[in-house]
């Protein structure tokens, strides 16, 4: 059955029961992956997978299938995705006013999505996306990775809650008014600020995302957030060989992954293990161990994909979005069974997010917000 | 005001939603009345609008006690040149929302024509989001629809300050509209919002004019043919006979301020003064294309007006004045509506 993993994007050799396997859990329920960075291309280009050097890197659109990147609304449909966090980028450290700019990435999905409603929508409800499965489209979820983004004004959070914002990266890799990140990782964590930003995503039903926290930061939210928290994007610190220029806590501890899975919450793998194990030629199936690690600790129920494309470093026969079903069927190779895959795909997150959004019916508070923004 | 003379205005008030085109009354939730403080040994404190205070000039129980439906509210670009207006907008906007949702039975957002109408009916205050200063939007295209998805649905070019679409006309060197303030008009045009030139220079006034293909609209000026002192104010602030008739000329609306004082040189002015400016004004473009931008909570308004409250006098100083009934309602409100359902498309 190890035929599947070939390394290879274009030839994935899966046999036909595989295949048919794999095309029947995508089918069963929303495919679900936690981060990825795509709306940086539609800003700046493919920086970092440009396959023309010579040529500097432009802007592509995400209704249009690219040569260049790793994510776009055509290769999200081949690869049976519906579900996709994307994340509202915060600039480089220190170099504010930040607000504008995540508005301008905001903007770019939202003008991305408006160009192309036969192929994708926003979500902002658990309830969306599961309409975007049966309609057969990619669902949009905003996120923040950051709070920068909202310049240590809770107001602003609401603002960024209207405008569809479900999700809420405490970090990126630096210090910030709320906490602080594991690039820099000093021993600090929540600040008082960011135990009332905690506190009041809570009440507005934001899920809590501390990919990205240093460890103090990781255990201080834990403490502060009456509502499970999630890790869009992380991995399993046992199993690194090889840090590279992260901070170990950039990588969940075992300990880690028992307490944010004890408070219910959910925690994204992200699509990267050549770096971690110093192997070349990694596959999917080398990615599908850490997952197989986790869940040896607290089960299939707390996992889930946060891929980290457009921003990350996937596997040969990952290396772009429509590659997922390799990863489906690497999950099968290492023994889970039909009903934790299909909590892996995606159940997993949208039991978290049921469970923080709470009341999903409540819309948001600007009559007007919710005018535009489904068009 | 005699009962009858009460009676003829009130019902004038009650046959069109009365609309005024500015207030700065977001200061008072974010910063409380710093100008407009009675008790001046105590520091500011802020207000929420859904209560009715003895401070200010506006609030939503004094505006509906005054028969007042729809109000265009400023969300305030602040003096400085920090780059952080875009928050400062986006937090006078969260203000405003709080104070809306703690009185639903009082006031709603109205982005349309019909919801200011459907206030009316209801006898709600109808609160209409505007930008003075494109400052707000942080010179990025970008931004212009996700402030018009989040309601806002005009916007004056400038402040007093030169910024990147133009120049305002506390600093009026002369310079108008600039090549992105072309695009930020057109921009405007096809998201149909409302492009204000209130605060323009005189460059800036007949550049935007050129450029937008919608009727343009002044939202709070008044007549520099009648102004004896323009104060500290460079004299564009106040707009000539020529500039009145064209942006009737372009089917707009201009919105003559609540302040008289200042501009007659005289502390003795009281709402027959002001009616006065609304009367000139009308004689050089016609009646149905003035309307009210009163400036309350940020400008001063003479006696008899010194609240929303005296808006009645007002009516009733235009009565005396000659103005029919017909020219009255245009004056009150039709004439905003009209050009905010000919701008905005519903």
């Amino acid at each position: 059955m190890n035929a599947c993993v070939t390394g290879r994007v274009d030839a994935p050799e899966m046999n036909l029961d595989r295949r048919e396997h794999v095309r029947r859990l995508h089918r069963q329920a929303p495919v679900i992956d936690f981060h990825n960075d795509s709306l940086r291309a539609t800003m700046d280009g493919d920086v970092r997978y440009n396959p023309h050097p010579n040529a500097p890197p432009r802007p592509r659109r995400l209704w249009q299938k690219a040569e260049t990147g790793q994510w776009d609304f055509p290769r999200a449909l081949e690869g049976g995705l519906t579900g996709q966090v994307t994340n509202i980028l915060v600039p480089r450290p220190r170099r504010g006013p930040f607000l504008p700019v995540a508005l301008k990435a905001y903007r770019q999905g939202i003008a991305d999505l408006e160009a192309a409603p036969h192929m994708a929508m926003a979500a902002t409800s658990a309830a969306d996306v599961e309409r975007a499965h049966r309609e057969g489209k990619v669902a949009l979820i905003f996120a923040i990775e950051g709070a920068e983004a909202i310049e240590g004004d809770l107001d602003l959070l609401h603002i960024f809650h209207q405008l569809g914002v479900r999700a809420v990266g405490l970090t990126w890799m630096y210090r910030n008014e709320l906490a602080e990140g594991n690039w820099e990782d000093t021993g600090a964590g929540l600040t008082a600020f960011g135990r009332q930003a905690v506190c009041e995503m809570n009440a507005l039903g934001i899920l809590v995302d501390v990919a990205h926290a240093t460890e103090k930061t990781f255990y201080d939210t834990l403490d502060a957030s009456v509502a499970p928290v999630i890790c869009s994007h992380t991995s399993c610190r046992a199993l690194v060989k090889h840090f590279d220029d992260h901070a170990p806590s950039r990588y969940f501890s075992d300990e880690q992954i028992k307490a944010l899975s004890a408070q219910g919450g959910v925690m994204g793998i992200f699509f990267s293990a050549g770096r971690e194990l110093e192997k070349r030629d990694d596959s999917a199936l080398d990615l599908a161990r850490f997952f197989a690690h986790a869940a040896s600790l607290v089960g299939a129920r707390h996992l889930g994909f946060g891929s980290d494309y457009d921003g990350g470093f996937p596997p040969n026969d990952l290396i772009e979005v429509s590659g997922l079903p390799n990863l489906s069927s690497a999950l099968i190779d290492v023994g889970f069974s039909d009903e934790e895959i299909l909590g892996i795909l995606g159940g997993n997150w949208l039991r978290v997010w049921r469970a923080v959004a709470g009341h999903e019916s409540v819309q948001p508070a600007g009559k007007a917000a919710t005018e535009g923004t489904n068009t | 005001m005699k009962a009858q003379r009460r009676e003829h205005v009130m019902r004038l008030h009650r046959e069109v939603p009365v609309i005024d085109c500015h207030n700065d009354s977001l200061f008072a939730p974010l910063f409380g009345d710093a100008r407009f403080n009675m008790l001046r040994h105590r520091p500011p404190m802020p207000r929420r609008l859904w209560e009715k205070r003895p401070s200010g000039h506006w609030d939503f129980p004094r505006a509906l006690e005054a028969g007042q439906t729809g109000q265009v509210t400023n969300l305030l670009v602040p003096w400085n040149k920090d780059g952080t207006h875009t928050k400062a907008v986006l937090k006078a906007y969260r203000q405003l929302q709080i104070d809306v949702e703690a009185a639903p039975q009082m006031a709603l957002i109205a982005t349309t024509a019909g919801d200011i109408e459907c206030a009316h009916r209801e006898g709600k205050i109808a609160l209409i989001l505007a930008i003075e200063g494109a400052e707000g939007i942080s010179g990025d295209l970008d931004l212009l629809p996700i402030f018009h998805q989040l309601g806002v649905r005009t916007i004056g070019l400038t402040w007093m300050y030169r910024n990147p679409v133009a120049e305002g006309n506390w600093e009026d060197t002369g310079a108008g509209l600039t090549a992105f303030g072309r695009d930020f008009v057109r921009a405007m045009n096809e998201l149909r919002m409302l492009v204000d030139v209130a605060h323009a220079t005189e460059k800036t006034f007949w550049d935007t004019l050129e450029t937008s293909s919608a009727p343009v609209i002044c939202s709070h000026t008044s007549c520099r043919a009648m102004v004896k002192d323009f104060h500290s104010h460079a004299p564009s602030r106040y707009l000539t006979d020529g500039q009145l008739k064209a942006v009737a000329a372009q089917g707009g609306v201009v919105g003559i301020f609540f302040s008289a004082n200042r501009e007659l040189d005289s502390d003795e002015a009281d709402v027959t003064d002001l009616a006065r400016f609304i009367a000139h004004a009308a004689g050089v473009c016609g009646a149905d294309h003035v309307g009210f931008g009163s400036d309350l909570d940020g400008g001063f308004p003479p006696h008899g007006l010194e609240d929303i409250r005296g808006l009645p006098n007002l009516t009733s100083a235009l009565i005396d004045l000659g103005f029919s009934d017909e020219e009255l309602r245009g004056i009150l409100g039709s004439n905003w509506l009209r050009v905010f359902r000919a701008v905005w498309g519903a």
